[in-house]
């Protein structure tokens, strides 16, 4: 077997000739050393089986940032035959160095001269026949996104693995400052001979597209307006979407499951159906908005509009230790925090990321606000409704900020930010879909056992033992709620009302059904009888708490796969229950006061 | 001897040297942020926010913080 390694620098294209070469099969695999996700697919070349590895993007071989690491102990540990080098034409010149380093271990290299095609727009040429002799490498021009250029790259790759390798493939060791003026030099002398520049470069496009979306008037309000816009789409288009799916599951449920299970037992029935089949279905919920997510987001990224976010949000993110793509996402976290927490692994500064998951679970998510409209409108008059909503998203936006400016100390960014801001380029279609794909492929992986767990672990919690009414007092959540009444008294939390916290554990869309059952009545009955048993100081304090306690399942399950680090899940699901106690608190005792 | 910080909108000047330790100075050159090259700002975010910067047909945003750890002289006219 035959290990080809793709490396580049990032906004290369180097995952879209990944792509190209890989078809669809790719997936996610395992090497000694690394703990990060790679993409791998398995062909055949030159006559032998090869493993061809996407690595992360990085800009120089030696440095401490977490992905060079990565590229660092899977060089270091793995024997690769081949790397192929992507760099982007136009920059060659800056990005030459990765190949000579590579080189200097004595890794067999090609090098594909990618975005030809934006290179020849611009007016730079390069002679890659003279660059071929001179490196003593293959080079290759190619156009990853045009698919331009394949054939011949896998002639090259072929030809390389098929040579018999007699120097022994060195360890990465850091560069003495003399290797690296001596590659400095290389460079320039490479480039003299073989890269013929126009006199006058000019991208007039992304100069014309920057003048609008980064005006200091215009440029914010377009960014809002991006983003709403973008946000109307997966939220409209993706509801309705969801809303079909839940009737056919439920359909599903009522015409053919509970038929089948009709002649058995009870419990089993129920554990199969309120168990097993809500977290199936659970987790299949998120599906369409995942999907959409990531069509949208590959637009956003792939077009060169995310940097230019970025540049505009960072003046105020960098005081809460955050970054403008930080921002970027957490306004997606409104819409589901899922996706948007999937999303930040665009942010390549791992404290940086790991500090943007850790605040996003406060964003008012469309889950959460179904509960807020629901209680709202069962509890407030139509005009101080939209004001109790209104607060509640205020105080979203200030807990994230809060918690970014507590803990900003605990997970500061140690590297410079400094983020390249890509021509505007068209995204292709293809691109875009593969990586929805592998993004949905990914969640369910990982989360569905995850998720299905934790729904029958609240299934056992509200429906044992077995002979009292489902969710009541009786059962173990309803010991629970009962244990737990010194803490929730104080925030004027019945033990009811803890018993749908419970529930919500798994999805804050169920709340409002968990009423249902622990009350026994259903919609407009169950407002009803939530306006005459719960105040509206109880009410508000209990949204208080559910906006900020606990992320749904999904949420944690994806922190979980995201950051790859359960003490870090379990540090951010404790802050979360300690500060909506807090903030709950403070509210329930104070308005108690003031009401006399 | 001046720092980018102190170049405004549109103006240019040449890096003379970054002054940060190797492995940075090393990311930095394959960003394309190298002694000798012409650097010119085309734009700076409000409120002393980041940097919008190009060398040769690489652009950069970067933060005050760094812009302050590059040295640069005056192009030649």
């Amino acid at each position: 077997m035959k290990r080809i390694a793709f490396l580049g620098m990032p906004n290369t294209g180097k995952s879209t000739l990944f792509n190209r070469l890989s078809g669809s099969s790719a997936r996610v695999g395992n090497w000694p050393g690394i703990t990060v996700d790679l993409l791998a697919v398995k062909t055949f070349l030159g006559g032998h089986m090869a493993e061809l590895v996407d690595l992360p993007g990085i800009y120089d071989l030696q440095g401490l940032s977490e992905d060079e690491k990565i590229v660092q102990s899977f060089i270091n540990q793995n024997k690769i035959d081949l790397a192929i080098v992507v760099i982007c034409s136009a920059q060659i010149e800056r990005q030459l160095s990765l190949l000579l380093q590579l080189q200097k271990l004595h890794i067999p290299c090609v090098l594909a001269l990618n975005m030809d095609d934006e290179a020849k727009k611009m007016g730079i040429t390069i002679d890659a026949i003279l660059l071929e002799k001179k490196l003593k490498t293959p080079v290759v021009k190619t156009s990853a996104k045009y698919g331009e250029g394949m054939v011949e790259l896998l002639k090259a790759c072929t030809q390389v693995i098929n040579q018999k390798v007699t120097t022994p493939i060195k360890k990465i060791k850091p560069l003495k400052a003399s290797d690296q003026i001596s590659n400095e030099k290389t460079i320039q002398t490479l480039i003299k001979l073989t890269v013929k520049y126009p006199t006058k470069l000019n991208d007039k496009n992304t100069k014309k597209l920057d003048a609008l979306f980064l005006d200091p008037h215009w440029g914010l309000p377009i960014f809002f307006l991006i983003v709403f816009s973008i946000f109307q789409f997966i939220f409209t288009l993706g509801k309705p979407i969801q809303d079909l799916m839940t009737q056919f599951f439920s359909f599903f449920r009522v015409d053919y499951l509970e038929p089948l299970f009709t002649n058995h037992h009870g419990i089993f029935q129920s554990l199969l159906l309120d168990g097993l089949y809500l977290g199936v279905t659970t987790v299949a919920a998120f599906v369409p908005i995942i999907i959409l997510f990531f069509l949208i987001m590959s637009v956003v990224e792939d077009s060169g509009y995310f940097s230019r976010a970025a540049f505009l949000m960072d003046t105020l993110m960098e005081k809460i230790g955050l970054d403008g793509r930080g921002f970027v996402m957490m306004l997606m976290g409104f819409g589901c925090n899922v996706p948007a927490l999937m999303g930040t692994k665009i942010m390549r500064t791992k404290e940086l990321r790991l500090l943007t998951m850790f605040v996003m679970p406060f964003s008012l998510c469309s889950a959460r606000l179904q509960v807020f409209l629901f209680i709202i409108t069962a509890l407030f008059s139509a005009k101080y409704g939209p004001l109790v909503l209104f607060c509640l998203y205020l105080l979203s936006f200030f807990t994230i900020f809060l918690s970014a400016l507590i803990f900003k100390h605990q997970f500061k960014n140690k590297e410079p930010i400094i983020i390249e801001l890509p021509p505007y380029r068209f995204p292709t279609m293809n691109q875009i879909i593969k990586r929805s794909m592998l993004e949905i492929k990914h969640f369910l992986t990982r989360a569905t056992k995850f998720i299905i767990i934790g729904v029958l672990l609240v299934w056992a919690l509200t429906h044992f033992p077995m002979d009292v009414p489902i969710a009541s007092e009786h059962t173990y959540s309803g010991q629970l709620g009962k244990w737990l009444s010194p803490i929730f008294h104080p925030i004027g939390i019945n033990e009811q009302l803890v018993i749908a916290l419970i529930f919500g554990f798994i999805a804050k869309e169920i709340v409002i059904g968990a009423l249902a059952v622990i009350y026994g009545v259903e919609g407009s009955a169950l407002a009803h009888h939530l306006y005459s048993n719960v105040s509206q100081i109880q009410a508000i304090s209990f949204m208080i708490f559910t906006l900020i306690y606990t992320p749904c399942l999904s949420t944690i399950a994806t922190l979980k796969n995201e950051s790859k680090s359960l003490s870090f899940v379990i540090y951010s699901v404790f802050w979360a229950l300690l500060l909506a106690w807090v903030f709950s608190f403070i509210f329930y005792q104070t308005s108690l006061y003031f009401s006399g | 001897m001046t720092t980018l910080l102190e170049l405004a909108e549109g103006q240019s000047g040449i890096i003379h040297k970054l002054n940060m330790d190797r492995l940075l100075i090393q990311r930095l050159n394959a960003m394309g942020l190298r002694r000798g090259k012409k650097i010119t700002v085309l734009r700076k975010a409000q409120f002393k926010g980041p940097f919008h910067i190009i060398i040769d047909t690489t652009e950069l945003m970067i933060r005050e913080h760094e812009a302050s750890l590059i040295n640069i002289t005056s192009p030649a006219l």
